[in-house]
């Protein structure tokens, strides 16, 4: 977002996005060979930027709904020079919720809300400021129990034009990440709270140093601040605070890459980044564990002392062949390291998981990529078409043991176990761009395994994003000036999970037993929805729509969870799976002032 | 507080499910595990008499009948050298005869069967001492709902870990005791050296005045927490990747061994 990392980036359980669709100018989304300015991420990058805003007229927009509202507010601040966006959302589901007769369901509350907000001056003809923000926060509340969770990121930039062929870009960012776990017990408050902050300085160049040379240059440095997970217990509550003090790292980069036009056909980006992170003391105990995960050291390091620091190069190039007018073949390589890693336990997405910094014990994730291309456009560009594939090979990948202690636990390091990991796969991909038709059908088949010594026997299994179809087809037809059809269909793969293969009886119940670490899989998931919008008579002032949707038409039970349970004679075991948001239909209407 | 971030998923859960959600049983392609040896244990403190429960696993497809395993030598020896040969009482269930249990003891058992051999070493944990059971209002249960407290003074700077056992006797049924299946395990992460006040969370539901309530508490070892603990995390709610618990057993096969202190109080919920 602007530059800054977004940690989690899902609203409620994945159903929304992070992402305000009307703040948002572009998204790009780097998913083969990414240039060198990006770094700290194994997988895909995807680079949001947000609207400028509208420097010569104030602009409204908005739209109500049953389930959410946004408003979209531009301001010119001074006539060509400044404006300021302001956009914001908040969803009321849990409005619904009042209505129960149940108690408890009262006074429960289930939304989130997030306003982006942008900033942006011209200083001269050679400088522009921007400063940009977000603010998201989800909430999730039953009784004495309350989950929150969400992102604050801010950022300010400074485009500067040194001369007509050198271009700087300065920015300060700062990205912050919090949950927090609230349960109230006997009168008195417990939180399980955790936080992620990162200062981030970066200085970019743009040379352009001949017609066929595009050079861009520069360095990052960020200060990263966890803290994994502390308990913050309130008088009475029967619980010990126990602080935990924050993780510190200091994570460095430079880059160089250059965009060649080697010939008219041919176009090579090749790049270099550098990589040093260093883990810093926080006056606290450092621990080294066996490969048993039991202590063999424990050393102590006084705030911001350099404990160790890991160098790495990571060598990008990319190149494309324009064979003809409408056609061309891209391939690259790319080397990414990651040093603040994700690690999860859970089978969904879940806001609790747990960010953590490389250190003596956990070495940077590398990833080794390779990617080859088709891009061919048919009929006068009507249609796109392309076809890539990638095969990428990954080391220190990071899981837990059986059984380990995930929360607040200061010892959560030797609860982990490393390996390597691997995944491969086709995208292809056809667009149909113009006429009174439009859409595209993507498809995915691909593999994601890991092999992580500990686990599964030291045998690869599947990954839980493992997915090995994925068929997504969107079209939208315009019947009228006034009125637009879409219909989305989705269908992929059930995630990997570990079914039981056998039971037992133990303590006074059955048990499940298990052998193969993902083995099995949830049900495939597929739904379709649908949408129609109305546009009203447009004024010079105002214009306005209406839009019915309804997602998942079909109604079809996507399984949320699968759990197993004794039948109802207690003979036999049987599976049950959950479902959430059968069919949703939803009224909303969108209005702009011109 | 294992238990508390189960209880946190459980309303987490409760609310989608109530949004929105429907449950139906659905047919699924299990495959199956060779069967696994079972081994079960306990060596309670004062007692002498103590009993090892050995069965097999079977196919998930199969009726819920365990089969019991015969014929194996099981020895349990205690770090003073003292020794029994178990026997055989009924299929399966295997008893020590004169085998005292002894807080700071460590335990280690012996079993061999068809040529393999499974062992395990547990210490028994000096007893804290469960002083009663307190009942709250529970917000979740709905009107009049409790829940249970065990109230006990926690020893400061050691590792403490806690097993409980329910049973609930309700005031206006006549059911007789029901077991709380719940796996319902309490350590001192969070709260060393202080007087408990952590409510166990099990799944057979909130207490109602005029109801019995039995509790046994057990100091369970380190590596018996461990176990439960894991097998905690497969229980619905636990939302982790499932796997086997981490046994104390080496060799390979299911099951506990634990040395362990056990303390029952017994109680009617008030008003």
């Amino acid at each position: 977002m602007d530059e800054a990392p977004v940690y989690n980036a899902s609203h409620l359980l994945g159903f929304f996005s992070t992402f305000n669709s009307d703040a948002i100018k572009t998204a790009t989304i780097y998913k083969g060979t990414q240039p060198a300015q990006y770094g700290g991420r194994l997988a895909s990058v995807l680079d949001i930027r947000m609207n400028d805003g509208n420097n010569k007229k104030f602009r409204v927009s908005g739209g109500l709904g049953l389930i959410s509202s946004k408003l979209n507010i531009e301001i010119p601040l001074i006539k060509d020079k400044s404006s300021l966006l302001i956009s914001a959302r908040r969803t009321y589901a849990d409005v619904f919720l009042k209505l129960s007769k149940k108690e408890n369901l009262k006074t429960s509350s289930l939304f989130f809300y997030d306003v982006n907000a942008k900033l942006n001056y011209k200083l001269g003809k050679k400088d522009r400021l921007y400063i940009s923000g977000y603010f998201g926060r989800d909430k999730l509340g039953v009784s004495s129990f309350g989950l929150t969770w969400g992102n604050v990121t801010g950022t300010a930039r400074w485009n500067h034009i040194i001369n007509d062929k050198l271009f700087s870009n300065t920015s300060f960012i700062i990205s912050n990440y919090i949950y927090d776990i609230g349960i109230k017990s006997n009168g008195a408050k417990i939180s399980i709270n955790s936080t992620l902050q990162d200062y981030n300085l970066k200085q970019e160049f743009q040379y352009f140093a001949t017609t066929r040379h595009k050079i861009k240059f520069g360095g990052n440095s960020i200060h990263h601040s966890i803290i994994p997970g502390q308990i913050e217990a309130g008088e009475g509550s029967g619980a010990n605070t126990i602080k935990q003090r924050a993780k510190l790292s200091w994570e460095n980069a430079l880059f160089i890459c250059d965009e060649w036009t080697a010939t008219e056909k041919i176009n090579i980006n090749f790049g270099l980044r550098g990589s040093g992170f260093s883990l810093l003391g926080n006056g606290g105990d450092f621990y080294i564990y066996n490969t048993s995960g039991n202590i063999i050291s424990t050393d102590n390091y006084a705030m911001n002392k350099l404990i160790n620091t890991y160098f790495k190069i990571e060598p990008r190039v990319s190149a494309s062949f324009i064979y003809s007018k409408t056609a061309s073949i891209k391939g690259g390589y790319s080397r990414n390291i990651q040093n603040v890693h994700l690690i999860s336990n859970t089978t969904g997405d879940n806001p609790t998981d747990i960010w953590i910094p490389s250190s003596k014990n956990i070495k940077p994730e590398i990833a080794d990529q390779i990617s080859l291309g088709w891009f061919k456009n048919f009929k006068d560009n009507q249609y796109e078409v392309s076809i890539e594939s990638y095969y990428k090979s990954m080391q220190n990948q990071i899981d837990y043991r059986d059984g380990a202690n995930t929360l607040a636990n200061d010892l959560l390091e030797g609860e982990l176990l490393y390996g390597i990991g691997r995944a491969y796969g086709l995208e292809t991909y056809i667009k149909k761009t113009s006429g009174k038709f439009t859409g595209w059908i993507s498809y995915t088949l691909s593999k994601t395994e890991k092999k992580i010594n500990g686990i599964n026997a030291d045998q690869w299994y599947n990954a839980k994003q493992d997915r090995t179809h994925d068929l997504s087809i969107v079209g939208i037809y315009d019947l009228n000036k006034k009125i637009t059809i879409s219909a989305t269909f989705i269908y992929y793969t059930g995630s990997a999970i570990t079914l039981p293969s056998g039971k037992y009886y133990i303590n006074n119940q059955v048990q499940w037993l298990y052998s193969d670490r993902n083995g099995g899989r949830m049900p495939a998931y597929h739904r379709m929805d649908i949408a129609v919008t109305w546009y009203r008579k447009q004024t010079e002032k105002y214009e306005s729509s209406w839009n019915f949707s309804i997602f998942n038409v079909y109604g079809h039970e996507n399984a949320y969870s699968i759990s197993f349970r004794e039948n109802a004679d207690h003979t036999k075991t049987e599976a049950v799976q959950t479902s959430l948001f059968k069919m949703i239909p939803a009224i909303s209407y969108n209005f702009k002032f011109l | 507080m294992k238990s508390i971030q189960n209880k946190l998923f459980y309303s987490f859960i409760a609310l989608l499910v109530i949004l929105s959600s429907c449950q139906k049983v659905i047919v699924l392609d299990l495959k199956d595990a060779e069967a696994k040896y079972v081994i079960e244990g306990e060596i309670n403190k004062d007692e002498t008499v103590h009993y090892i429960y050995i069965s097999k696993s079977v196919k998930f497809s199969e009726d819920n009948t365990f089969p019991s395993v015969s014929g194996a030598t099981v020895v349990i020896t205690d770090n003073l050298g003292n020794t029994e040969t178990l026997t055989e009482i009924n299929p399966g269930k295997y008893a020590t005869s004169n085998l005292i249990g002894v807080e700071g003891r460590t335990y280690t058992i012996n079993v061999s069967i068809d040529g393999k051999t499974f062992s395990a070493t547990s210490t028994m944990p000096t007893q804290v001492n469960l002083d009663l059971i307190y009942f709250i209002d529970d917000d979740f249960g709905g009107k009049g709902g409790k829940i249970a407290i065990p109230i006990r003074q926690d020893p400061a700077n050691i590792q403490n870990n806690y097993r409980f056992d329910m049973w609930v006797k309700r005031v206006n049924a006549n059911k007789g005791w029901e077991r709380d299946s719940a796996i319902i395990i309490q350590d001192d992460q969070f709260a060393d050296g202080v007087v408990t006040q952590q409510p166990v969370f099990g799944t057979i539901g909130a207490f109602m005045p005029g109801d019995s309530c039995l509790t046994t508490m057990m100091c369970i070892d380190k590596n018996v927490y461990k176990y439960f603990y894991s097998l905690s995390l497969n229980s619905p709610g636990g939302a982790a990747t499932p796997s086997n618990p981490v046994s104390n057993f080496t060799g390979g096969c299911l099951g506990y061994f634990s040395a362990q202190t056990k303390q029952t109080v017994k109680i009617e919920v008030q008003p």
